[in-house]
């Protein structure tokens, strides 16, 4: 197939999760599209030697919002004070607003290693044994640290259900 | 998987992240086709490189076995080696002051 339509389709199919999983390591959306564009850049030039493609495309984002994530905090910290506004990663549903922001906030109270779990498995779709793959760690740590993201993002929601 | 996480994995299904920005789909098409002409830049200097070497190699594997290029030292035992002579020349005639010294040492 041609060259100039593959990218394009992979792009297509996993830009906007790569984005979202880039953005755990990225203040602002614009750093995480910057993150995942030069992971994806990475990943097309070196794809061929990659065992799962898809496993190895969100490690390189991974390594590249990390990069990117670690000269951000660089600034920051000369830039204190400045606090830039996080709008939502998702498209909002407007019947669903409150819910999603619910949602939203409960991701935001995971653990860094289980959230990324979380994308990579939702919005991802990888497999366990891809995600095992693209995060270095072995196929039972994924499937655990997915099944209690689980069952905390069940008992945030839950106890915030209730306080309303 | 019990009901309610089935549920819950479903509810987080439904969300969707935001789409890619044209901008950002441009910007990666750019930086594709920046990549993919220094790509080529690259092979065709390797490639470039690669025949240049293997041209000089071969020059230097043919010009010994070459009889016509190979110095043939019939007339040069009159001859005095002068600056400007080709060094196998020189290098004949200090053999030839080798044996010569040889020669005259009891």
């Amino acid at each position: 197939m041609n060259d100039g339509l593959r990218w394009r389709q992979w792009l297509q199919r996993h830009g906007a999760a790569l984005v979202l999983f880039a953005r755990q390591w990225s203040t602002t959306q614009a750093d995480a599209e910057d993150a995942m564009q030069n992971g994806f850049l990475k990943f097309w030039q070196t794809r061929s030697k990659a065992r799962d493609e898809m496993a190895y495309l969100y490690a390189c984002v991974r390594s590249a919002a990390m990069d990117l994530g670690r000269s951000e905090r660089r600034r920051e910290a000369r830039e204190l004070g400045f606090q830039p506004p996080h709008p939502s990663c998702f498209e909002p549903v407007l019947e669903r607003l409150e819910r999603q922001a619910s949602i939203e906030a409960a991701l935001q109270q995971l653990p860094g290693d289980q959230r990324e779990v979380i994308v990579l498995k939702i919005w991802g779709t990888l497999t366990f044994s891809q995600i095992a793959e693209a995060l270095n760690i072995s196929l039972s740590t994924a499937a655990s640290r997915y099944r209690y993201a689980i069952a905390r993002l069940a008992t945030v929601l839950a106890e915030e259900v209730a306080c309303d | 998987m019990t009901e309610p996480t089935r549920k819950l994995e479903n509810e987080l299904s439904d969300l969707r992240p935001r789409p890619l920005s044209e901008e950002l789909i441009d910007r990666i098409e750019a930086s594709l086709l920046k990549n993919r002409s220094g790509d080529r830049l690259l092979k065709f200097s390797m490639t470039f490189g690669a025949l240049a070497a293997s041209v000089i190699v071969t020059l230097l594997w043919i010009e010994p076995r070459d009889p016509a290029s190979t110095f043939t030292p019939a007339s040069t035992a009159s001859h005095t080696a002068k600056p400007g002579d080709p060094p196998q020349i020189f290098a004949w005639a200090d053999r030839h002051l080798q044996l010569n010294d040889r020669r005259e040492t009891p």
